[in-house]
């Protein structure tokens, strides 16, 4: 492969990757006026092509068992067939490794819009205290921003993207710019009961879906499938909520197909070029540029750094701190679930409502950390209702009845009364949780991989032991008896990665021998450089990532195009 | 339906598909359609076999019947196009289709060995008491001459069960009403009442 060309246009600023990060500040720098140039490693977006919202399992031979009843044995799409996650734990001709002893999963998507296509659309601020963690219990390491540096851009992408919510005034959940939530469905007034029974604040979910026209975007029709990707744009993806705006000012330009390899520097510590390969043709091109953008995912931007390492830059390119790779971060994830008798007879109805919960539990317990002898917090997500049918989802408890007409019975008795929670809870960072290159292994274009290596503290084993004691606690007040936890690990703990808010890796502060980036996002190193996904968190708060990235990005990019516009960059 | 409008539905119905970006969907010309194809089915000249013979078939049709017969609440497992759905699978994979290639041959060599006719052709008393075999084999343990057998026994009733629920007679008998285009979201009153009326016991 590879003859190397050159284009002799220089662009303004290039950007890797078209999820939350990349989305945002393409959105944003090209409202601004500035001309951008993005970089998707996957294809364009065909929403009629991709997104398979409203079909019915009987719409396709398969019924979502996938050809050849691919799901039967393992080997089906992640999430189901009707998702849109193109993309998975595992990419043909994409892999990464895992240190000894340790494990770690990575789901990418490679597509315009990336993992905003499919993801759950929670939509969490940070809470003041988590941008201090280490002032509150002397673990971690503090942000060098604090809350009311990003509140305003909070408010700015809440305002923008869309989201619901009700004004609850609680600490750890800060209140935002909502749209009216959806009212709660039947079995979540059940929930709500049993959860301000145990003291546990249940309050509407905030979700970056719309319950009213806004933007010139339709308001939800309640099909209840934001997963399987949005025709209406009436949630939110960066594909179809940012970049297709963007595209409308015509200052945006979409590279596709493009595999970014490594970075070029001018010997002066300034980015010069990112050379990536066209997966087309498999030809290594270059780009110049004047800003670049690494948004590429956590743990994908600092396997670019790392494999940059023009003279200078031994470890990689802004990495003179040692900590890109390091301090890797998942969410905490632990779920139950049980059959609640009590729902049994309850006049069905279409609960599909806004896809997902309409309720949430934010996190109560932190007033009292010490008494609960373990520190941070977690949310719950509460799932039920009567849900469409899919393959798979009556197979235990036919199972359980043998076979005749006794399936049929136990199936409408139970059909709706199953309750699940899952928690997500803040991992403090820890030195054995990074990611490096693998000295031995490449992709199949010649980019060296990532080694991962993770593991949990008792911090978070601890915590996960508190989810599972409330969830039972909840499950069994209501009158359910739960089985086992849904993920793995004696402990019930979730694997590393598998929750997919994988951040850290590139970290901002204020100290460049401790941080890779300062407060706007931008390389200590190399001032023309900015990542702008979840690689500059310095924690991983309960609240799920997606809105902190639009946020940290947006004010990234204000900056970006001030520098700019005086010339500093 | 008469020919002319099943045509008229089908093109209105590619036509709510193709519409870009409107987010309009025509859920009730899907259904019509759906009804149709169904109804298609039913008839002996719907459908080719894919892979199954027709020995095969009717044995895995007898078995879905069995595991999941019709009631006053909906239609049975053949109804739901189970042994229709089997046959596309194992038409498309090997693994699958070796499965129940030995499976049946597995339920005719025990049933002659019983009774000394094939499976299909045993009475239901008979087939019945094979498969209430099989259950108890499932959680034995120790499964003996049953094991292939039960094994078998459970691809059938996955996929039968499947095939039931995720079609429209079955999404129609759990009483699924959603996958809709509405213009708010209202929970009814009666669904709000019954739990309020469960939270009293917490």
């Amino acid at each position: 492969m590879a003859s190397i060309q050159s284009t002799p246009e220089t662009h303004d600023v290039v950007v890797i990757g078209s999820g939350a990060g990349g989305g945002t500040v393409a959105h944003v720098l090209t409202g601004l006026g500035v001309r951008v140039t993005l970089l998707e490693a996957g294809p364009l977006l065909d929403p009629l092509e991709e997104f398979k919202e409203h079909q019915w399992p009987y719409d396709v031979a398969h019924r979502g068992a996938e050809d050849g009843g691919r799901r039967y044995f393992g080997r089906g799409k992640p999430f189901g067939y009707f998702t849109t996650t193109s993309g998975g734990w595992q990419l043909e001709g994409e892999p990464y490794t895992v240190g000894d002893g340790s494990e770690f999963q990575w789901f990418r998507s490679r597509i315009l819009g990336g993992r905003t296509n499919h993801y759950g659309r929670l939509t969490f601020r940070f809470s003041d205290y988590d941008f201090k963690p280490r002032d509150r219990d002397g673990l971690g390491v503090n942000w060098p921003i604090s809350y009311d540096d990003i509140g305003p851009y909070y408010d700015k992408a809440e305002a923008f993207i869309g989201v619901t919510g009700s004004r609850e005034g609680l600490r750890s959940a800060p209140d935002g710019v909502f749209l009216d939530p959806p009212p709660p469905k039947a079995h979540e007034l059940l929930i709500k009961a049993a959860s301000e029974r145990l003291g546990i604040p249940c309050i509407p979910n905030r979700r970056s879906v719309l319950t009213r026209t806004i933007n010139g975007r339709p308001a939800c029709h309640y099909c209840g499938q934001c997963a399987r990707g949005c025709r209406s744009a009436s949630n939110y993806s960066s594909s179809q909520v940012q970049i297709v705006p963007a595209l409308e000012t015509g200052r945006l330009r979409i590279i596709d197909q493009a595999m970014a390899r490594e970075i070029v520097t001018d010997g002066q510590d300034r980015v010069t070029e990112v050379i990536y390969i066209d997966k087309r043709t498999q030809e290594e091109r270059r780009l110049r540029c004047r800003i670049l953008v690494l948004a590429a995912s956590a743990c994908e931007s600092a396997r670019i750094l790392l494999n940059s390492t023009p003279r200078g830059f031994s470890d990689g390119v802004a990495n003179r701190s040692g900590v890109v790779g390091r301090y890797l971060m998942d969410t905490v994830g632990y779920g139950l679930a049980a059959n609640i008798p009590a729902l049994e007879g309850m006049p069905r109805y279409n609960s599909d409502g806004a896809g997902g919960a309409h309720l949430y539990m934010p996190w109560w317990g932190w007033e009292r950390q010490e008494a609960l002898g373990f520190p941070r917090g977690y949310h719950i997500e509460i799932g039920g209702g009567y849900r469409m049918p899919s393959v798979g989802a009556f197979s235990g408890m036919a199972r359980a009845e043998g076979f005749g007409v006794g399936i049929k019975e136990r199936a409408r008795r139970e059909y709706g009364t199953r309750i699940s929670f899952e928690g997500r809870g803040e991992m403090i960072p820890n030195a054995d949780s990074y990611c490096e290159i693998d000295p031995d292994t490449v992709d199949r274009w010649g980019i060296p991989v990532l080694r991962f290596h993770f593991e949990w503290s008792d911090y978070e084993r601890d915590q996960a032991k508190h989810m599972a004691e409330t969830f039972r606690a909840l499950l069994e007040l209501m009158g359910g008896r739960p089985g086992a936890p849904s993920l793995r690990d004696a402990s019930g703990i979730s694997v590393g990665g598998s929750i997919i808010h994988e951040v850290g890796t590139v970290r901002m502060g204020d100290d460049p021998r401790a941080s890779a980036l300062n407060g706007f996002c931008q390389s200590h190193d190399v001032r023309n450089l900015f990542v702008c996904d979840g690689g500059s968190f310095v924690g991983n708060p309960d609240k799920n990532p997606t809105l902190t990235i639009n946020a940290l990005a947006w004010r990234a990019s204000e900056y970006m195009a001030e520098e700019m516009r005086q010339g500093t960059i | 339906m008469e020919h002319v409008s099943r045509r008229e539905v089908l093109r209105q119905l590619a036509l709510s598909m193709t519409a870009a970006g409107s987010g309009v969907f025509n859920i009730e010309a899907a259904r019509v359609v759906h009804a149709l194809v169904a109804e298609e089915r039913t008839q002996p000249e719907g459908y080719t076999l894919k892979w199954l013979s027709p020995h095969e078939f009717a044995t895995v049709s007898r078995l879905a019947e069995l595991i999941v017969p019709a009631d006053e609440g909906g239609g049975s497992g053949v109804d739901a196009g189970a042994p229709e759905f089997i046959d596309v699978l194992c038409s498309q994979n090997d693994q699958l289709a070796d499965i129940y290639r030995d499976g049946v041959a597995w339920c005719d060599r025990v049933m002659r060995d019983r009774v000394r006719s094939r499976f299909v052709e045993a009475s239901s008393v008979q087939q019945t008491t094979l498969l209430d075999d099989l259950v108890v084999g499932e959680t034995a343990r120790r499964r003996g001459a049953l094991r292939q057998g039960v094994s078998f026994f459970g691809w059938v009733r996955r996929m039968t069960v499947d095939a039931y629920y995720t079609s429209p007679i079955g999404i129609a008998d759990l009483g699924y009403q959603g996958n809709a285009v509405l213009t708010s979201f209202d929970v009814p009153v009666a669904a709000i009442d019954f739990a309020n009326r469960r939270i009293q016991d917490i």
